[in-house]
């Protein structure tokens, strides 16, 4: 007679760590709706480049991330599809805590980068 | 902390997570939760084991069920967060000089002249070399003949930060210093000690056992003393990503 044998899986983190993500815009939504509960929310807000026309971030008090960066990745708040050219907004009250100003250009001993 | 560029050369990574706690600031490495609890958690002033990523907002002030209250779609964004989730992003985080987020960096201000280049003597109520322990640590020049310059600390007293290699020019009496246990060599310290609110490094503790935070550079901004107390960086990647171990 044959046994079976259960053993408990061996998640790995990422694994765990998935199990852990927000579902994003519920399928009855808007997306318009949706967004602007973001907005309300003050999260950040990441759409593809079809949704981000349709989004006027400095009306909401947005503004555009990481413009010195390759385009971001995610699934877009809008449509939900994977996007690998998606644009990040964060409110502007986030420009000090996330935003990157990148290095200025001074004088020859005005920085010193290791 | 802020996002300075991914070692990849590829773009952001975003995805949204839910919390197992509030987090009421952003630009801070949140963690897996321990195992039998749910979300991501912030990290603490000494760790950041099981990175996730850096978060980018807020998760709101509402009450946290088990998966996010998805009843009401207002309701639905409490306890949810975006986190940057590349585990070769590089980040820039202040230096600051307490615990305390904004905190001016401390300066040194030598006392006796060193035709050697060697040996920076600190003047009475300066911070001490050896307490907190700033050995393998940081000093850079802010206001002398080698402004601009950095060494790597080879051995401190209470009185005394003895770098590696000697400066080009001497240590002249009244020249300016920033101490830092901050290192430019990743592979003797790979620890950095976090400000309370989590989103700078505090310079002022000695970094032992710490957050897992590899350096990548240093960055002193030396257009006065005043701007090098205030606006130099430390540019790093967190070593416990749950996506690479």
């Amino acid at each position: 007679m044959s046994v079976t044998v259960l053993t408990p899986r061996q998640y790995s983190r990422a694994e765990i760590a998935k199990s852990h993500e927000a579902p994003g815009r519920p399928s009855k939504r808007l997306a318009g709706g949706w967004i602007a509960d973001n907005v309300g929310a003050q999260k950040a807000i990441l759409l593809c480049d079809f949704c981000a026309p349709k989004f006027n971030p400095r009306a909401n008090g947005y503004e555009v991330l990481w413009k010195h960066l390759p385009p971001c990745r995610g699934d877009c708040l809008g449509c939900k599809t994977f996007t690998v050219h998606g644009r990040l907004y964060i409110p502007q009250a986030l420009h000090d805590a996330v935003a990157y100003d990148g290095r200025p250009r001074r004088g020859r001993q005005a920085r010193s980068y290791a | 902390m802020k996002l300075a560029y991914t070692m990849s050369g590829g773009g952001p990574l975003i995805k949204q997570y839910f919390v197992g706690a509030h987090v009421t600031t952003a630009g801070i490495p949140m963690l897996q939760a321990a195992a039998g609890d749910y979300g991501l958690i912030a990290a603490s002033v000494s760790g950041a084991a099981n990175f996730v990523g850096v978060s980018l907002d807020t998760s709101g002030s509402g009450t946290l069920t088990t998966k996010g209250n998805t009843t009401s779609m207002s309701e639905g964004l409490t306890g949810v967060i975006s986190v940057i989730l590349n585990p070769s992003a590089v980040y820039k985080i202040r230096l600051a000089g307490s615990a305390t987020t904004g905190a001016a960096l401390v300066q040194t201000t030598n006392i006796t002249a060193d035709t050697n280049a060697l040996t920076t003597t600190i003047t009475s109520g300066d911070p001490v070399p050896n307490s907190p322990e700033m050995d393998e640590g940081t000093i850079v020049c802010i206001a002398g003949a080698n402004v601009g310059l950095k060494r790597k600390i080879d051995s401190t007293t209470a009185t005394t930060a003895v770098v590696e290699m000697p400066f080009p020019y001497t240590i002249a009496v009244g020249d300016i210093f920033i101490v830092t246990p901050a290192t430019m060599f990743p592979d003797v310290k790979a620890t950095v000690q976090l400000t309370t609110l989590l989103d700078e490094a505090d310079a002022s503790a000695a970094w032992s056992g710490d957050a897992d935070i590899r350096t990548i550079g240093l960055d002193f901004d030396n257009s006065s003393t005043t701007d090098a107390k205030n606006n130099s960086w430390l540019y790093g990647v967190f070593g416990d990503s749950i996506f690479t171990n």
